[in-house]
């Protein structure tokens, strides 16, 4: 027996709302009758929120993460200067605090 | 005293919608059948076919969980009380005054949710088709009402339906292009709810599009019976609706002795008639649309009520 799936109970929403939230487009290639080639129904989704919301934030924190990754080839010199002027920076930060 | 006789007025109007919603079924039906020049069955059919179904035994599918037998009376309690809370004779009647138009909606999207499960719960995929077309149908009415409502707040300035009831009677209120779109979608968005005919055929037990009828086929008996009569209380709340808010004329209000309420009364029955006709006739002449074209129509009401609230927003004597 088929049972009823949340996938097929949400089938009509998501045709619904599928051109506006989804980008949906549907081809169909239907060969003329007594063709042997089989039919093909290619039906391609594009996930709007993904793509304006989290791909550009993924991506800005994949090019930081590219450009930080020189922190950790430093020579020892490099390093305790870093953290020498970082604390002199933060102690600035916290002085000048309103 | 006085507590007394508001109690007996409100409960006047609880009857009152409980033994006009077969009529008016009934009516609808009967003035379908005589435009296709049939003679079709009596205005009174609906209540021998609720009492029939009541005195019949209820198979229930082995399968069915508690949720199955709860529902009927849940949807027949929750669609009464929004019945009963629209203003039909009087306007401001006792307890007009503890629900507004928003919590008139969240009522009767309650009864839609418990359908919807109860659609699903024996496992039928005929019923879980229905369930998630009228979730489907739900998801694009209700916004479309909700604007409408904006529309009519902005206009009367309260979502109470009295409070509007007198708004709309007063002179003050006009000619306005934004309320005859909110009539528009209003109207649009009652047939899609109700299940008539361009979105859903009540008539129907065997058409693949049907979404209401597929919901409750596996109920019988008292259960159908709840269902049948909830669906003809729907009915009669959406016209009563639109008659309370776009035309109160002839409403009595509360406190005003039988005389008014009398008027009052007469003057319900005939806009009840009034809306059955024109149902009728907006049934028989137009055909049944496919299930996917539903959206637009639905869309068209959102956009109506889209532009009625963006109108005033625009200028308030629109």
């Amino acid at each position: 027996m088929t049972q009823y799936t949340a996938g097929s109970f949400a089938q009509p929403i998501r045709r619904v709302f599928g051109t506006l939230a989804f980008g949906a487009r549907e081809q169909v290639e239907m060969p003329p009758p007594g063709a042997l080639q089989p039919a093909r129904l290619l039906v391609t989704l594009n996930d709007r929120i993904w793509d304006a919301l989290y791909a550009p934030l993924a991506t800005a924190v994949g090019v930081a993460a590219d450009r930080l990754n020189h922190l950790q080839f430093l020579t020892i010199r490099r390093y305790l200067s870093l953290v020498f002027f970082a604390l002199v920076a933060l102690l600035l930060v916290l002085a000048t605090w309103p | 005293m006085a507590v007394i006789l508001d109690l007996l007025v409100q409960g006047a109007q609880m009857a009152l919608v409980l033994l006009l919603a077969p009529l008016l079924t009934g009516f609808v039906r009967k003035v379908k059948a005589r435009l296709l020049r049939r003679r079709g069955a009596s205005v009174l059919q609906p209540y021998r076919d609720l009492l029939r179904l009541l005195r019949k035994e209820v198979v229930l599918a082995e399968n069915a969980s508690w949720l199955f037998r709860a529902t009927p009376y849940l949807i027949f309690a929750a669609t009464w009380v929004a019945a009963a809370l629209v203003p039909t004779f009087a306007a401001g009647l006792m307890f007009s005054w503890t629900a507004d138009l928003i919590a008139l909606i969240a009522l009767l999207a309650s009864a839609r949710f418990f359908l919807a499960l109860a659609g699903m719960d024996v496992g039928t995929s005929f019923g879980g088709i229905g369930s998630s077309r009228e979730v489907m149908i739900a998801s694009l009415a209700e916004p479309a009402m909700l604007l409408i409502v904006f529309t009519l707040a902005l206009v009367a300035g309260s979502t109470q339906l009295s409070t509007v009831a007198a708004f709309m009677a007063s002179p003050a209120v006009g000619l306005r292009v934004s309320l005859g779109l909110a009539l528009i979608a209003l109207v649009m968005v009652a047939i899609a709810e109700n299940g008539r005919i361009p979105v859903d055929n009540p008539a129907t037990h065997l058409e693949l599009t049907m979404v209401h009828e597929a919901m409750v086929l596996e109920y019988s008996g008292r259960h159908l019976a709840m269902i049948e009569f909830a669906a003809s209380l729907k009915l009669l709340l959406y016209v009563s609706l639109i008659a309370c808010l776009f035309g109160p004329w002839g409403m009595a209000i509360s406190g005003a002795g039988p005389a008014a309420y009398a008027i009052g009364a007469a003057a319900y029955v005939a806009k009840l008639a009034a809306g059955g006709f024109l149902l009728a006739l907006f049934e028989t002449a137009v055909a049944k649309m496919r299930v996917f074209r539903v959206p637009e129509f639905l869309g068209a009401a959102l956009m109506l009520g889209l532009l009625g609230t963006l109108l005033l927003f625009v200028s308030r004597s629109l």
